[in-house]
């Protein structure tokens, strides 16, 4: 198992900002990372045998992100005192709260197209393998994500030169 | 994807103040055990469900009566056929078949009458049978030689019905006709009981 060791180290980095792309939350990142890798190391040989085992990760990870969202324990709670806001970052200029919010406002299976496609670079049909969903789907939610997220940018003057 | 750097830019910006990881691979690697051993289990135990419940249909089934099961001989012990056994009655030529063997044998005209409830065999092997239109028939089963006697009959139909007694006599075994009586000593004293 040497060589799962040295996979998972070399990877789990660039695998943790993907997943944190996808929940926004360092900490549930970290655990759909270690819940993905631990669900590799179960197929390790096959997967590896097979020569698929970065798409096997990346559709574990967007599995286990997305059955979050249908855990009815995960989903927000209605509670009578806010929580003690966290201190502002004296580097941040507003984009990254902006772009945390946009992301938060796109349904998880459009959050998770675009972070596929425009974060991990993925092709359409790469990204519709990762999502066991159709080409045409892919295209069409990337569009849809990409317009919320530059309006949403664009809105915030984060992005030079794009229409509001 | 250059046309969509502007997005890309944004998303590593997102990403820039990543927090230190966790604990290493080894961590991965021991949940990884565990949910492969959690999985071997599932497995054993899908396994096994079908035997665990076979054996226990098989241990709560209703198994056959007792008394049936000592009743049945030792696979040891050669059984011997005896069409007596647990009977006190004699062994002896059954009257039935006499009486069945000369009515067969009657030509037309000739018939039993009504037989009476204490037939019987008589003393040297005879057995007097009424006939229907009057008179009697004699049957007689001496040394292995039989005959029938009657004046309603013809001598080739009374050797005829001899004959049948006879076939009959044979079939059943040869057995002795008066079964001889029980020694004074085995006879129970029904006066005393």
């Amino acid at each position: 198992m040497n060589d799962f060791r040295e996979y998972a180290g070399s990877r789990r980095a660039a695998l943790r900002r993907t997943a944190y792309l996808l929940c926004g939350d360092w900490h549930l990142a970290d655990d759909l990372v270690q819940d993905a890798l631990a669900g590799l190391f179960v197929h390790w040989r096959r997967v590896r045998a097979g020569g698929d085992v970065e798409p096997y990760v990346r559709r574990m990870l967007v599995n286990g992100y997305l059955a979050t969202h249908r855990r009815k324990w995960r989903r927000e709670v209605a509670t009578a005192e806010l929580p003690e806001p966290a201190a502002a970052d004296p580097h941040d200029d507003g984009t990254r709260d902006v772009l945390l919010r946009a992301l938060a406002g796109l349904h998880p299976s459009q959050r998770a197209v675009v972070v596929l496609r425009y974060w991990e670079d993925l092709s359409v049909e790469q990204t519709a393998a990762a999502l066991g969903c159709g080409t045409g789907n892919v295209k069409s939610q990337a569009s849809r994500g990409l317009a919320h997220l530059r309006e949403a940018l664009a809105r915030s003057g984060a992005l030079e030169g794009e229409p509001a | 994807m250059t046309e969509h750097q502007d997005v890309r830019s944004a998303l590593a910006e997102l990403v820039a103040d990543e927090p230190d990881l966790p604990a290493g691979t080894a961590d991965i690697e021991r949940r990884g055990a565990r949910r492969r051993n959690r999985r071997y289990a599932a497995i054993g135990a899908l396994a096994l469900t079908p035997l665990l419940a076979g054996a226990v249909a098989v241990a709560v089934w209703p198994s056959a009566p007792p008394a049936q099961v000592t009743a049945q001989p030792s696979p040891s012990v050669e059984p011997v056929f005896d069409p007596n056994a647990g009977t006190q009655l004699a062994v002896g030529f059954p009257l039935g078949s006499a009486v069945d063997a000369v009515s067969g044998a009657l030509p037309a005209g000739v018939a039993l009458a009504e037989l009476p409830m204490d037939l019987g065999w008589g003393a040297g092997g005879t057995l007097v049978l009424p006939l229907a239109s009057g008179g009697t028939l004699t049957v007689t089963i001496t040394d292995g030689a039989c005959g029938v006697v009657t004046s309603q009959l013809t001598p080739a139909q009374a050797t005829a019905a001899a004959d049948a007694v006879c076939a009959a006599w044979v079939a059943a075994g040869s057995p002795p006709v008066l079964p001889a009586d029980p020694s004074a000593s085995e006879r129970p004293d029904l006066a005393a009981r």
